[in-house]
C-alpha cells in the first residue's frame, strides 16, 4: 500500500477551508489530476458516494468512494466501494495565524512487483497532483479573501 | 451460472466454448499494473472519450484494431476500461477461434474476459448487462497491409448491427492508431489464404506477410511477434443507437456506412495528429 500525505497553512479560518474541501462541485477548481468527483448520493456528507477518476500515465483511474468519516470542519474521510482500492482524508486545524490543511491519499494495487514498481511511479505522480492541489487551494482561499 | 457456449463449427478449429462465468476479477486486478507499464512506458498510449460510455447498462464497443495477432490496441483498451470503471463492471472481448483454442493462452484469455466471437456468446453476454467489444473486420482488419494503416477495414461484416438490433445496446465506436508500427505488414495474403483453403480450417481469410521482430520475414504471425514501441492513440467515440437511428433498418447497407463513415472520419483525424516517424 502506497500513503501520500502533504500538508499547508492557509490564511483563513477553519470554516472557510472546510466550506471548500468539503464541495466537490468547486474541485475542478484547485485538485489537480483530479478529471471526476462526481456526487452519486442526492446529498453530500457522511456516506455519501462519489464517482472519481484521476488521471495516471495513460488512462485514467478510479472507481466509487463512500464518505466514512464527516466531522466538520475537522475531518472528512474516504474508502473505496469500486475500482482501485483506495482512502483519503482532509484534516483541517486551527494553526497559528490560519488553518492547517493535510490531504491523505492511500492506494493499493496488486500485482505482485509490477504492482509495487506502479505504485512507486504512479504514487509520484499522484503525490505531485496532492502537493499541487493544495497549493492552489490555498492561493484560492487567500486571493478570495484579499 | 450459464452454461459455456459451443463454438460455431465453421471450420474445423471452431474456438473454445464461450464460458462467461470464467471472468475472474481478482486475476484481471493482479495483471493491471503490469499492463499499465505496457501502456504507459512501452507505448506511450494516450485513450480518450470514456467520458461518452453510459456509466450502466451494456454497450457494444466496436473497434478497429491493427498490429498483427499481437493487437497492442486490444490491451490498451482492456486496461483503459478496467481502470475507468473498474474491475466490477464486466466486459467481454470477442476474439478469433485461433486465440481461444490456445492451451495457456486460451486460458488466460478467459479469465480476462476474452471469448470466441459468435453472435450466441455476444448475446448471451450483452443479455446479463455486460459490456462487449468486437472487431467486426476481424483477421482482415488487424492484417491490413501497413499502406492501409488509417483504414477502417470491416470487410462487408454486419453482425455487430444485427447484435445491437436484436438486444438494442448502444453501439459505442473506439478507433486506434498506432498498432500498426509496432511491425511492418508488408500483404494481408488473401489469395494465398484461399488459395490454400485456411477458411476451411480455422475461419482465416489472411495469410499476412510482414517484416517483424525477431523473425525477419514472418509468415502468418501465427508465433506473434515482439512489437516495437509505437506509439498508440486510441478513441472513444459517442454511442449510436442504430434502433433510434435506423428503426427495423439498423442492420442494412445505410447503417453500417453511417458507422465506418464515422469511424472512418475519427481515425483520419487520430492520424493526423500523428508525427511524420513511425513510432511517434
Amino acid at each position: 500500500m502506497r500513503t501520500l500525505r502533504q500538508q499547508v497553512v492557509i490564511e483563513r479560518d477553519v470554516e472557510d477551508v472546510f466550506a471548500l474541501v468539503s464541495d466537490p462541485d468547486r474541485y475542478p477548481e484547485f485538485f489537480k489530476g483530479l478529471t471526476r468527483w462526481r456526487l452519486l448520493s442526492e446529498r453530500p456528507g457522511l456516506d455519501a458516494r462519489y464517482r472519481v477518476l484521476m488521471k495516471v500515465g495513460s488512462i485514467e483511474a478510479g472507481g466509487t468512494v463512500k464518505v466514512d468519516e464527516w466531522i466538520p470542519p475537522e475531518r472528512i474521510g474516504w474508502t473505496w466501494e469500486k475500482g482501485l482500492h483506495q482512502w483519503g482524508r482532509w484534516v483541517l486545524s486551527k494553526e497559528s495565524g490560519g488553518t492547517s490543511l493535510v490531504l491523505e491519499a492511500s492506494f493499493h494495487l496488486s500485482g505482485g512487483p509490477a504492482g509495487l514498481l506502479v505504485e512507486r511511479l504512479a504514487g509520484r505522480t499522484v503525490a505531485r497532483n496532492l502537493r499541487a492541489s493544495l497549493l492552489a487551494a490555498r492561493r484560492l482561499l487567500e486571493d478570495e479573501a484579499a | 451460472m450459464t452454461v459455456p457456449i459451443e463454438a460455431e463449427r465453421k471450420a474445423r478449429i471452431a474456438g473454445a466454448a464461450a464460458d462467461l462465468d470464467r471472468r475472474d476479477e481478482e486475476f484481471i486486478r493482479y495483471q493491471l499494473p503490469g499492463m499499465w507499464l505496457f501502456s504507459t512506458i512501452y507505448f506511450r498510449a494516450e485513450v480518450m472519450g470514456f467520458d461518452r460510455v453510459p456509466e450502466e447498462g451494456p454497450v457494444l464497443f466496436v473497434g478497429n484494431h491493427s498490429g498483427g495477432n499481437m493487437t497492442p490496441d486490444s490491451m490498451v483498451f482492456m486496461l483503459a476500461f478496467n481502470t475507468y470503471f473498474g474491475v466490477e463492471r464486466p466486459v467481454y472481448a470477442l476474439a478469433h477461434a485461433l486465440v481461444t483454442s490456445w492451451p495457456v493462452i486460451g486460458r488466460l484469455a478467459a479469465k480476462w474476459g476474452i471469448i470466441t466471437a459468435g453472435p450466441q456468446a455476444a448475446r448471451a453476454a450483452l443479455d446479463r448487462g455486460a459490456c462487449v467489444l468486437v472487431y467486426p473486420g476481424g483477421d482482415v482488419d488487424a492484417h491490413r497491409p501497413w499502406t492501409a494503416r488509417h483504414e477502417i477495414r470491416f470487410d462487408g461484416r454486419k453482425g455487430f448491427l444485427r447484435l445491437a438490433k436484436e438486444t438494442g445496446a448502444p453501439i459505442v465506436p473506439v478507433v486506434s492508431v498506432g498498432g500498426h508500427d509496432t511491425y511492418l505488414p508488408l500483404t494481408d495474403g488473401q489469395r494465398l489464404a484461399k488459395l490454400l483453403r485456411l477458411d476451411k480450417l480455422a475461419r482465416l481469410k489472411v495469410l499476412p506477410i510482414s517484416l517483424a521482430l525477431p523473425w525477419g520475414l514472418n509468415v502468418g504471425d501465427f508465433g506473434g511477434h515482439l512489437p516495437l514501441p509505437a506509439k498508440i492513440r486510441m478513441e472513444v467515440l459517442d454511442p449510436i443507437d442504430v434502433m433510434d437511428r435506423f428503426g427495423e433498418e439498423a442492420d442494412s447497407d445505410a447503417a453500417y456506412d453511417y458507422i465506418t463513415a464515422r469511424m472512418q472520419e475519427a481515425l483520419t483525424a487520430l492520424a493526423a495528429e500523428r508525427l511524420a516517424p513511425p513510432l511517434l
